[in-house]
């Protein structure tokens, strides 16, 4: 991984939720949604976490901003140790540490105008005057492609490109030195995504923060990451720099999502199509959780479970059959 | 193009307008007819009107929304519009079906599967309950399920997004309906249960054919189905060609503009394109050519009325733009402007 030293940084991440579920009786159960997850973002770095729904990118990302408590494995960040800060030094720092959600209807509390909205993160972290404060969204709001004269107004009079970039300027009016951004685009049209992608991009090389990008979506992951982490029931999977994921991925999944893809061209007649059953059973094997699906599964995929192998500098992947020898 | 298509198109569709509750004009008179078996798409960013193009066929335009209007809309030579409430209903189902984005939004999360797709079917045909769960078991075999007898009795909540869109496609399929309507059927879903999906839609066509109205905001996937498509940008259809003219000489600016956004997992651009601004509300859209604003080639002789005329000699062809003939009439690579 970068040999620089990490801002952020997680080892054997694993959070279990209970569940009580029927079946000849209450049964307490135990579901790991991210299970044994070690990443590395450095500074002013942009990692891209890839995977299906259900298979633990959001959950991960809460983890990292300590919004979730983990059950076990630890997050740091700029070095500091997240568990043993008290919640009055996490509160400084979450400063540092802001979320962009999916969903920029959910997101923005209808009741509360633009300015009060980004006002809010300011009054809580800087303490600034209202005059002062005033000033500053003005500031933002143009800094995200809005007007000044937006400052007064209500999320419902936006539209969701626009709320997006609400949501963004909430993250950045402290200026945090990390962000995680989950899905941040796929509730938008692909016309509006562009936009939003090129303002995420543009207040990164401004303000210089890392960040953590959530997306089920390759053919953005392209356009705004450095590295890319792909997950899949809990786990990474495979973890490389864009560019190799997309040149050359080893990981059957990875290389599944590549192919899902649409292609913005018309279809060749014939395609033939790869396995891609989604069904879930919640059934813990001992070994590969790909197994089911995999088009390269030998005998020995369901013996042990895979470790993540760096099978080349910086290119690290988790799968049996390829790291055989 | 699908092949045994009669001359007479499935349905025809005469000048619809819808007006919403506010006064405001949405759908702003727009034609078109979709054959037999046939894949037509409606492309266009949210707030173009596609969304209430498709209810209106159904006449289903929720009444607090706005109201539909059509000079015709005929159903295999049959008119919609003079219909009364009562006898629209068959027409509902049997004639016209109907799935949707959201899935989970699209079904009663109170009842089974197999409840909902039982009423359907028992709403639209006389068959006993048993005929009718024994349909909506094969229904769902269409629908590619394989775990039948389990998705039958699940609730909603059960079943993962995809499955619940299969669960809804069956249901409209129960009734055997002539044409489809897929209002962005896999945008909430994931990349690899889209492709099934999207797989699923066509095997279906083929197999009954079925003529499916395709809407969607994403070329990509109109790519993976349509015959035709029909690009619609504030309440107006600004260009209309079969899937193959617009993947490879779309006249419109607003298609091209359309097309140069499609992320690529293949490339990496510099800078990831956009179409800047948004789609005019309706009450706010410009005189002329309304795509005006945002268009990179407008002139001043733009704020003229456009009628769609067509693209060259091609009459099957037409787009909304004084420049369609002269500047995009050449066939182009179709990425890149």
């Amino acid at each position: 991984m970068s040999a620089t030293i990490p801002l952020v940084e997680c080892r054997n991440l694993v959070k279990s939720f209970k569940s009580r579920a029927l079946s000849g009786g209450w049964q307490q159960r135990s579901f790991s949604a991210v299970n044994g997850v070690s990443l590395r973002i450095g500074p002013e770095e942009t990692l891209a976490l890839v995977g299906e729904s259900g298979c633990g990118k959001t959950t991960t990302g809460m983890l990292l901003l300590r919004l979730e408590i983990p059950s076990s494995g630890s997050t740091s960040f700029d070095g500091r140790d997240l568990e043993g800060l008290s919640a009055r030094e996490l509160r400084r720092l979450r400063r540092d540490m802001q979320m962009i959600f999916q969903d920029p209807y959910g997101s923005l509390n209808p009741r509360f105008t633009v300015a009060r909205t980004l006002a809010e993160p300011m009054r809580i972290h800087e303490g600034l005057p209202g005059s002062k404060i005033a000033a500053r969204i003005d500031q933002l709001l143009e800094t995200v492609g809005l007007s000044p004269e937006h400052a007064g107004r209500y999320p419902h009079e936006f539209s969701g490109g626009q709320r997006q970039r609400i949501a963004i300027a909430r993250a950045v009016s402290v200026n945090p030195r990390f962000v995680v951004a989950d899905e941040p685009v796929s509730a938008l049209d692909i016309s509006v995504q562009g936009q939003i992608l090129k303002l995420l991009l543009d207040l990164k090389k401004h303000l210089g923060m890392a960040m953590l990008f959530i997306s089920h979506d390759l053919a953005l992951v392209r356009q705004i990451s450095e590295r890319v982490a792909v997950m899949y029931r809990g786990r990474v999977v495979e973890l490389a720099c864009t560019e190799m994921i997309f040149a050359n991925a080893l990981h059957p999944y990875t290389r599944l999502l590549l192919s899902s893809v649409l292609k913005p061209a018309l279809e060749s007649k014939a395609k033939p199509q790869v396995g891609t059953q989604t069904g879930y059973s919640g059934i813990v094997t001992g070994g590969c959780d790909f197994a089911g699906r995999c088009p390269a599964e030998t005998g020995n995929c369901s013996k042990s479970r895979p470790e993540l192998i760096e099978v080349q500098p910086g290119h690290w992947v988790a799968c049996p059959v390829l790291t055989a020898e | 193009m699908s092949a045994q298509t009669s001359h007479r198109p499935l349905i025809e569709v005469r000048e619809l307008t819808v007006r919403l509750s506010s006064g405001h004009v949405a759908v702003d008179r727009v034609s078109f007819e979709i054959n037999r078996g046939e894949c037509l798409s409606l492309v266009g960013e949210s707030g173009c009107g596609k969304t209430l193009t498709a209810l209106s066929l159904l006449k289903a335009v929720p009444r607090e929304v706005g109201q539909s209007s059509a000079a015709s809309i005929s159903l295999e030579g049959r008119e919609l519009t003079i219909l009364s409430d009562k006898k629209m209903r068959p027409v509902r189902g049997e004639g016209i079906s109907m799935i949707f984005q959201d899935p989970t939004a699209a079904v009663n999360p109170l009842f089974t599967v197999r409840s909902q797709i039982v009423e359907t079917i028992r709403a639209h045909l006389r068959v006993s309950r048993k005929e009718a769960a024994e349909r909506a078991r094969s229904a769902l075999v269409d629908a590619g399920l394989a775990e039948t007898r389990r998705v039958l009795g699940s609730y909603p909540h059960q079943l993962s997004g995809g499955q619940c869109q299969r669960a809804t496609i069956a249901m409209a399929l129960a009734t055997e309906p002539l044409l489809l309507i897929a209002d962005e059927p896999t945008t909430a879903l994931d990349v690899t249960v889209q492709r099934q999906i999207l797989d699923l839609l066509k095997r279906l066509r083929r197999k009954r054919g079925m003529a499916l109205l395709l809407i969607t905001h994403n070329l990509s996937v109109v790519a993976q189905l349509a015959d035709r498509v029909l690009i619609m940008y504030a309440g107006h259809i600004v260009e209309s060609a079969s899937a193959e003219k617009i993947f490879t000489a779309a006249a419109h600016p607003y298609t091209r503009a359309l097309l140069d956004c499609l992320p690529s997992v293949e490339i990496r651009r510099e800078e990831p394109p956009t179409i800047p601004g948004n789609v005019p509300q309706p009450g706010g859209w410009p005189s002329g050519c309304r795509f005006r604003p945002r268009c990179e080639f407008a002139e001043p002789e733009c704020e003229k009325e456009q009628s769609l005329a067509p693209v060259e000699q091609d009459s099957s062809h037409k787009a909304r733009c004084r420049f369609a003939g002269i500047l995009f009439g050449k066939a182009h690579t179709g990425q890149g402007v």
